[in-house]
């Protein structure tokens, strides 16, 4: 029987090992780098705060993932206007005004978020199918099909363009 | 040829977290460590099913624990193939049957609050999310190995003493058939919503309404797509324009008021009748000042009685980019909003195929009024650990044919190749010469030999290979079958005989 994990952990080692995962899911969500900057710290705060040992290192990425989901979608709740500030007042953030210019980037841009979420997940992530159904708190199924519904999307949107190979490969991971 | 997942991936690192973000984080998480305190417990209060509405009516509202109906189970109610109790002080689990075949394994329990609290809550500001109830850890041990178990209420949340739940997990072709095992559950969680009242001074919003009068058609205007379908059609997407009027509508938003307010078509295309889409309602408010402006955006609607919130979705014009719109209807939808808050509200009644969402009514209006703040929280409901040693007491039945047929399909053909069935499974692969998966509804049924069918549901596996042209799509049924009752399989409109 598997322990569960300790509930105080080593929290520099936790940050380096999914800081990348929740920077650059909040990133592709908020695309912005001040927003995703502030998900970033807000998400590893919240993982101090939680008072309860994970039992596996998939029960805590599952956990980071949906929490940096939530914290993306309080944030876009005042998107409107935190937009209005100036980009002189975005100090040190990355030039996101290229941001996926071109690439792939740009098509998964154009997705709903519940879309860009799953195909982030998979491409990015390489999760198979039903851990993204567990961090995301959805079915088997309903993972399955947001993918395929995702990629249905993608693969439009890529016709006439950029041809990618891999694009196709199997869906059961 | 360039690799789409190495593309995206190398695309993405191009972003990498900055050391001073990481060393911020770091810091504040060392502070965060040192004034932490336990989250305290929160207690369970009794559940409201009735709910006063102006002019002294009484209107009950059924309680339903689930948004959108309950989870159906794959095994039937009456099989109960185990029947093992495992108690403590806070919870009771009976484990009742298990079924299954070499892919996947159901198994069934109930669990029961020994002292009749309840192990949900829905009171005036909090109320369980009966879909998300589960154990913190399921988990299955078979000869050594650990298999994760999801938990899905198949109860339909009308007691909320005593929950059922069926657990799946995927055997990945492993037969576990009458093998021993152990199903270890740990403390039973639940989801809770919690809001805070907004100050709301109508009983309904048809009260509201009734003040404001619906504003005609001319009010509203197309500012884009809500969404765009894969034949190449859209569902516009509308706002409502700024009204005259002067409604002040709560206590805690006194220099706020209600400027228009009307119901007009918006959200998704009804596939049932053609383009239409449903009516829904749509608020806009002007706020007083700034610090109201934020706090109005957490503003969201909540059916009286039944105390469920109609969610994020419904709120209009406050989109991201991308959700549902495409970015450049968002930033016009903002121009155009100009300060105000827009709120949209859809409604939709549950039927035994899911929800079907409907234009709201006049009636709808009094089912609703406005909240804000409202968010989910994660609680350990009850603690502790309960253990079961069973056998996994199913046999794996099945059937697999080869037929190498030709399949008609839009202009083109497929060729299926291999057929699997088993209780709870259906795989299918074969070659493909046309895009199928994009283009052709993919329908696929079981047909009995009595003449009777399944549809085997969504697909939830497999997948078509641009560069070799074969596929392989794989099911999990519905429910279990008896194989040897199967006649044949419909593809694309073709029968596939299954010979014994």
């Amino acid at each position: 029987m598997k322990q569960p994990l300790e509930q105080e952990p080593d929290w520099e080692e936790v940050l380096y090992r999914y800081q990348d995962m929740v920077y650059h899911l909040a990133l592709v969500h908020t695309k912005s780098a001040t927003d995703a900057d502030d998900v970033f710290q807000e998400v590893f705060l919240r993982l101090v705060r939680k008072n309860s040992a994970f039992e596996s290192e998939d029960h805590r990425k599952a956990w980071l993932i949906r929490t940096t989901l939530n914290c993306c979608n309080s944030f876009w709740n005042s998107a409107w206007k935190r937009r209005t500030v100036s980009m002189e007042e975005c100090g040190d953030a990355i030039d996101i005004a290229h941001w996926g210019e071109g690439g792939v980037l740009e098509l998964i841009d154009e997705l709903p978020p519940r879309y860009r979420t799953v195909i982030h997940l998979f491409y990015y992530e390489d999760m198979p199918i039903e851990q993204i159904g567990r961090a995301l708190k959805i079915s088997y199924n309903a993972a399955a099909k947001r993918l395929s519904r995702a990629r249905e999307l993608l693969r439009k949107k890529l016709e006439g363009g950029t041809a990618y190979a891999g694009f196709s490969e199997e869906l059961s991971k | 040829m360039q690799d789409f997942r190495k593309s995206y991936q190398s695309e993405m690192k191009k972003y990498p977290v900055s050391k001073a973000l990481t060393r911020r984080a770091l810091h504040r998480m060392k502070e965060e460590k040192e004034k932490r305190g336990r989250v305290k417990w929160i207690a369970v209060e009794s559940i409201a099913l009735v709910a006063v509405l102006s002019g002294g009516t009484v209107l009950a509202v059924q309680y339903n624990a689930f948004d959108e109906g309950p989870y159906r189970g794959h095994i039937p109610a009456d099989q109960a193939n185990i029947s093992q109790v495992q108690e403590n002080d806070e919870l009771k689990v009976t484990m009742k049957g298990v079924a299954g075949d070499k892919w996947m394994a159901y198994l069934t329990f109930e669990v029961e609050s020994p002292d009749g609290k309840p192990l949900m809550e829905n009171s005036r500001y909090r109320r369980s999310n009966a879909a998300r109830t589960a154990f913190q850890t399921a988990t299955l041990n078979c000869e050594g190995e650990n298999y994760t178990v999801t938990c899905l209420r198949i109860d339909d949340g009308s007691d909320p003493t005593r929950l059922t739940f069926e657990g799946s997990l995927f055997t990945h072709g492993k037969d576990l058939t009458g093998k021993k095992a152990t199903l270890t559950l740990t403390n039973l969680k639940d989801d809770v919503t919690v809001w805070e009242d907004a100050g709301f001074q109508f009983d309904s919003l048809y009260e509201l309404c009734e003040q404001a009068g619906l504003a005609g058609g001319d009010a509203f205007v197309r500012t884009g797509d809500f969404i765009t379908y894969s034949d190449g059609t859209s569902a516009p997407s509308y706002m409502i324009k700024a009204g005259d009027k002067k409604i002040p509508f709560s206590s805690q938003f006194p220099n706020s008021y209600i400027d228009n307010v009307g119901i007009y078509e918006g959200g998704e295309r009804l596939t049932s009748n053609g383009k239409r889409q449903v009516k829904w309602l749509y608020l806009s408010i002007t706020p007083g000042n700034e610090e109201e402006a934020a706090a109005l955006e957490k503003l969201t609607f909540q059916e009286i009685g039944s105390n469920r919130i109609m969610g994020e979705e419904q709120i209009q014009g406050t989109y991201p980019p991308g959700e549902k719109e495409s970015s450049q209807d968002y930033q016009d939808k903002v121009a155009m909003q100009d300060g105000r808050v827009i709120l949209g509200l859809s409604v939709h009644d549950e039927t035994e195929n899911g929800t079907a969402t409907r234009d709201i009514t006049e009636n709808d209006l009094y089912r609703f009024r406005l909240v804000k703040n409202a968010r989910s929280e994660e609680i350990i409901r009850k603690e502790g650990t309960w253990k079961f040693d069973f056998l996994m007491d199913f046999k794996t039945k099945e059937r697999s044919v080869e037929v190498d047929q030709k399949v008609p399909v839009l202009d083109g053909e497929i060729t299926v190749n291999h057929i699997y069935l088993s209780n709870f499974s259906l795989k299918i692969s074969g070659i493909y010469s046309v895009d199928f998966m994009k283009k052709a509804p993919m329908k696929t049924e079981i047909i009995f030999q009595d003449g009777t069918e399944m549809d085997t549901g969504v697909k939830v596996g497999g997948g078509a290979d641009l560069n070799t042209e074969k596929f392989e799509f794989e099911w999990m049924l519905p429910r279990g079958i008896d194989v040897d009752e199967v006649a044949a399989i419909r593809f694309f409109g073709t029968e596939f005989p299954l010979e014994s």
